[in-house]
C-alpha cells in the first residue's frame, strides 16, 4: 500500500526562523493525529502537505505526488485551513458551491454536493445566510464542509475543533470518525490530547519543527516516560545531597557544579521526573540538604511530555 | 485550456457581483466622478465666457481623465485582483482546488475590469458631452467614439499592468503610483523617443489619428514625437495587455504566498 505521505529530511525555514526541521517519516492511512505544543510545526506540516507552501528542503509526497501546485492531488485531497478566512459577503452554500464547480462538478452536482456536506455539519438552516453573520462555529463548519464536499481520499485539518462549542465538537468528531470508517485517511492537528484519543491511538508528536515521536498514543507515553530528562538543584550540602541522589532507582547520572556563595549547583539526569521529585520531597523533609532552587533544565520537553502524561 | 476558461468562467461569475459591494469599487466610482464635476463646472460656466477652447477641452480628457483618473481608477481596482485573496487569506481555498493558477487571475481580473470599464467609458461619455456642448468649436466627426475607445483601452491596459503588479509584489499599490506618476507621467511627457516606453505614447498616438490640427494643440503642450499609426498603437496596447496577464499569471502560478494563522 502506498503511504498517504511520505517525507525525507523535510525543512521549511521562514527566514531565520526554523517551521520543520529534517522531518522523515511515512504515514500509512488512516485516522492520524498530529499533536504538539503551539510552535511545533503542526501548521507548517499541513500547509506542505496542502501544497500552499514548498519545502525549503527534503522531499515530501502526498498519495505518491509532490503536493505544491499538483492539480491531481488536489482531486483527491481536502484542506480544511487554520485561518479563520472566508468570503464574508457570500452565503456560506455559495462557496462550497463555487469551490465544487472549480473542483469539476457540474451546478446542478455541485448544489447536491454542497447541500449535503453542509448539512452534514448541521448548517442547514444557515447555509444561505452571509458568512458575515456567522458565529466562529459556523465559520468552522464552513471550512470543514468545503474540505469534505468533494469526498476526498486523503482529508487534511488544521485544528477542526477550533472554535466549535461542546456539541460541535463531538459533531465534528463523529463525522470524522465516520469518515475514517468509511476509508477516507484523516490527518488532524490538534493541541488538546483529549480530542486527539476521542478519534483515535495514532499521533504524530512534532516538538519544535522535529518529530518527537510516532506511533500509538500509549506507546509515545511509555517512551516519553523512558525518556531521561534533566533537573537543576541548589544546595548548600550538595556532595552530600549527590551521595544520596546517586543511590535513587530513578537517577541516571548527578554532576556537582560550582553555584554562587555557599550554595553549589546540581545537575541530575532522570528517567522518571514524577518518581524523582516524590524521591527529593522525601529526602530533603528526612535531612537538611539546604536545598534550594530547583528547575527542570528541558523545560519545554517536559512542557510535551506534561501535555501527553496529563 | 479547457480548463482553464472553465474555470476563469466560473471566477468571474462568482466575484463579478462581488466586486460592486467591494470599498474599492467605491473609491474607483468617486474618482471617476470628479472629472465629470469638473466638466459640469466648465458646461456652467463656459458659456457665460462664450464658450470653452478646445485645447481646454482637450486637457480635461486628456491630463485629468485619461492620465490620472483611468491610471488610477485600474490600480485601484487592478492591484486588488490577486492582493485581496492574499489579504483577506482566502487564495487558500482556491489554490486546493483542480485548476490551474492562473485562472484566478484571468477569472478575477475580467469580473473587475467589466464594471471598472464599464464605470470609466460612461464617466467619458458625459465629460466629452458636457464638455462639447460647451465648446466654441465642434468636435471632429468620430472623434467622440475614439475618446471612448482610448478610455476604454487604457483602462483595459492599465488594469491588467496593475493585476500583474499585485502578483509580483507585495505593496501593488505603491508600485502602481510609482509606475503612473514617475514612469508614464514623467517619461511620457518627456520630449525623446523615451515616450514609446510608456502606454500614454499608444493612447495618444489612437486618439490623435489623423486630426492634424487638434493633435498639434495637444502635443505641443506634452511634447510629444511623432505619434504611432493607429492600428500599430492599438496592436501594440493589446500586446502590453496580454503580455502582462501572462506574466502576472507566470509569476502567480510559481510563487507561493505565506499566510499569517
Amino acid at each position: 500500500m502506498t503511504a498517504v505521505l511520505s517525507c525525507e529530511e523535510l525543512g521549511r525555514y521562514y527566514g531565520q526562523v526554523v517551521g520543520l526541521n529534517e522531518l522523515t517519516t511515512e504515514l500509512g492511512g488512516g485516522v492520524i493525529g498530529l499533536v504538539g505544543p503551539n510552535g511545533a510545526g503542526k501548521s507548517t506540516l499541513l500547509r506542505l502537505i496542502a501544497g500552499e507552501i514548498r519545502p525549503s528542503r527534503g522531499s515530501l509526497r502526498v498519495l505518491g505526488e509532490e503536493p505544491f501546485g499538483n492539480r491531481d492531488l488536489y482531486r483527491r485531497l481536502g484542506f480544511c485551513p487554520q485561518q479563520d478566512a472566508l468570503y464574508d459577503d457570500m452565503t456560506g452554500f455559495d462557496i462550497v458551491r463555487m469551490l465544487l464547480r472549480l473542483a469539476g462538478y457540474s451546478t446542478a452536482d455541485a448544489r447536491a454536493r454542497a447541500e449535503r456536506s453542509l448539512e452534514r455539519l448541521s448548517m442547514t438552516e444557515r447555509m444561505h445566510d452571509r458568512v458575515r453573520t456567522y458565529s466562529k462555529g459556523m465559520r468552522q463548519r464552513v471550512r470543514i464542509a468545503q474540505a469534505i464536499a468533494h469526498d476526498p481520499e486523503f482529508l487534511v485539518l488544521d485544528e477542526p475543533m477550533t472554535g466549535l462549542d461542546p456539541l460541535g465538537r463531538r459533531e465534528v468528531l463523529e463525522l470524522l470518525r465516520e469518515l475514517g470508517r468509511a476509508g477516507t485517511h484523516v490527518l488532524f492537528s490538534s493541541h488538546i490530547l483529549y480530542e486527539v484519543e476521542h478519534l483515535t491511538a495514532e499521533i504524530v508528536l512534532l516538538h519544535r519543527g522535529r518529530l518527537l515521536a510516532k506511533g500509538a498514543l500509549p506507546e509515545v507515553r511509555a517512551l516519553l516516560s523512558k525518556h531521561p530528562r534533566r533537573v537543576e538543584l541548589t544546595a548548600r550540602r550538595a556532595r552530600e545531597l549527590a551521595r544520596v541522589l546517586i543511590g535513587c532507582d530513578e537517577v541516571v547520572s548527578v554532576r556537582v557544579e560550582p553555584g554562587e556563595g555557599a550554595e553549589q549547583r546540581l545537575s541530575v539526569e532522570t528517567k522518571a521526573v514524577g518518581p524523582f521529585f516524590a524521591r527529593l520531597t522525601a529526602i530533603a523533609a528526612a535531612e537538611p540538604f539546604g536545598l534550594g532552587a530547583m528547575r527542570s533544565a528541558d523545560a519545554s520537553l517536559e512542557a510535551v511530555f506534561d501535555y501527553l502524561i496529563a | 485550456m479547457n480548463g482553464i476558461a472553465r474555470a476563469s468562467g466560473i471566477l468571474f461569475q462568482v466575484h463579478l457581483l462581488r466586486t460592486f459591494r467591494t470599498r474599492r469599487a467605491l473609491i474607483a466610482a468617486l474618482l471617476a466622478a470628479m472629472p465629470v464635476g469638473l466638466a459640469g463646472v466648465v458646461a456652467v460656466v463656459a458659456p457665460l465666457e462664450g464658450g470653452a477652447p478646445r485645447e481646454l477641452l482637450l486637457s480635461i480628457f486628456w491630463f485629468f481623465l485619461v492620465q490620472t483618473i483611468v491610471p488610477l481608477v485600474a490600480l485601484v481596482m487592478g492591484s486588488a485582483v490577486i492582493a485581496e485573496e492574499i489579504e483577506d487569506r482566502t487564495i487558500t481555498y482556491l489554490f486546493t482546488r483542480p485548476i490551474p493558477r492562473a485562472a484566478v487571475l484571468f477569472g478575477r481580473w475580467a469580473a473587475v475590469a467589466l464594471p471598472m470599464l464599464v464605470l470609466l467609458v460612461g464617466a467619458a461619455d458625459l465629460v466629452v458631452r458636457l464638455l462639447s456642448g460647451a465648446g466654441k468649436e465642434a468636435l471632429p466627426e468620430g472623434f467622440h467614439g475614439r475618446m471612448l475607445v482610448t478610455v476604454l483601452l487604457g483602462g483595459a491596459v492599465y488594469s491588467a499592468v496593475f493585476a500583474a503588479a499585485g502578483a509580483l509584489f507585495k505593496r501593488p499599490i505603491l508600485v502602481g503610483l510609482g509606475y503612473t506618476f514617475v514612469f508614464e507621467g514623467f517619461l511620457g511627457n518627456l520630449p525623446g523617443a523615451n515616450q514609446k516606453a510608456t502606454i500614454l505614447f499608444y493612447l495618444r498616438s489612437y486618439l490623435m489619428a489623423g486630426e492634424h490640427d487638434m493633435a498639434g494643440e495637444l502635443q505641443e503642450a506634452i511634447f510629444a514625437i511623432t505619434p504611432a499609426d493607429p492600428a500599430a498603437a492599438v496592436r501594440t496596447l493589446l500586446l502590453v495587455l496580454a503580455g502582462a496577464l501572462a506574466l502576472g499569471a507566470w509569476r502567480f502560478s510559481k510563487r507561493e504566498y505565506v499566510l499569517s494563522a
